[in-house]
């Protein structure tokens, strides 16, 4: 199906692109969230990774590759706002991780909410390599790519990553644990 | 007593969940936005000629080795056009004065008139 619909908008069926856009736009926002988070920014990011994919999808070769291809017009835009909020050295106030899911007690959605907890505490190289490759679903050697590095610097990004989420985590889980037996 | 968190199972969860977001409010926008933009000419891209695994699967340079590669280019200019403007000068030497090899006419003449005194 996706691939007929890739077809359709690479020739210029806008119909078909609008059912492609809001397939993708969800996760894609959310991952943008996840990278920078700053929701104005994410916004940016995602409109711009859409309209760069509606402008150029008629030099997209292999409709097969539509999700890699897009991936990639997603991270440079996720990049570029990296590069500007660094330049204009803006202090990003952490916002809510996902504003449209609500605390729950189901254990996939707390777990949902308890990572992305963690991931918000890492640096943005570890956030984007952990959202594109346990969110978005990349194997590692296609974030790797996407990200312009060697896999063997991903592997040891990622190991670090993963420590760092850890330690985030803990240290979420003893704060908890002590605002529960009312030490503060 | 603190549990630990098991992040190796909340990521194997993280990546199998299967929830997918809702569309932000911001859609629309977005959909406005391409229907005013004019696609690409499928030609007039390079990705379009150049291998699929060239353009998406190539790890982009690190960023430190781009200024590097900026400098060798411009090395390499400033050695190309020194090497035309030292070929062209040579090229473009004036002839010299005098015919140089066969025989010549050399023709003379002098206010003090010649030796039989005329």
């Amino acid at each position: 199906v996706q691939r007929d619909l890739v077809e359709r908008a690479r020739t210029g069926d806008h119909d078909a692109f609008a059912v492609l856009a809001g397939a993708t736009i969800g996760r894609l926002d959310a991952a943008a969230r996840l990278i920078l988070r700053d929701p104005d920014r994410a916004e940016d990011a995602v409109q711009e990774t859409l309209v760069r994919c509606w402008r150029d999808l008629p030099t997209l070769r292999d409709p097969d590759r539509f999700d890699a291809w897009l991936n990639r017009l997603f991270l440079n835009a996720c990049r570029d706002q990296l590069r500007s909020a660094k330049r204009r050295s803006i202090e990003v106030v952490l916002p809510e991780i996902h504003p449209l899911s609500v605390p729950d007690t189901q254990s996939v959605s707390a777990d949902r909410d308890e990572i992305q907890r963690g991931v918000s505490h890492l640096e943005p190289e570890q956030r984007t390599l952990i959202v594109m490759h346990y969110y978005l679903g990349l194997p590692l050697p296609d974030a790797a790519a996407a990200i312009g590095i060697p896999v063997g610097t991903a592997k040891s990004r990622l190991h670090r990553a993963t420590q760092a989420l850890r330690a985030a985590l803990d240290s979420d889980a003893r704060r908890r644990t002590e605002l529960t037996e009312g030490r503060f | 007593m603190t549990q630990r968190p098991d992040v190796d199972r909340l990521l194997a969860t993280w990546s199998q969940d299967a929830y997918s977001p809702p569309a932000p409010a911001y859609l629309t926008k977005v959909l406005d936005r391409t229907r005013h933009t004019r696609q690409r000419r499928a030609w007039a891209s390079l990705e379009r000629w150049l291998p699929m695994a060239l353009t998406t699967d190539r790890p982009a340079a690190p960023r430190a080795l781009r200024p590097a590669w900026i400098l060798l280019i411009v090395v390499a200019l400033v050695v190309v056009a020194a090497g035309i403007a030292i070929v062209g000068a040579r090229l473009l030497k004036p002839p010299p004065a005098l015919p140089v090899g066969g025989s010549a006419v050399l023709a003379f003449a002098s206010y003090e008139g010649d030796a039989t005194g005329q």
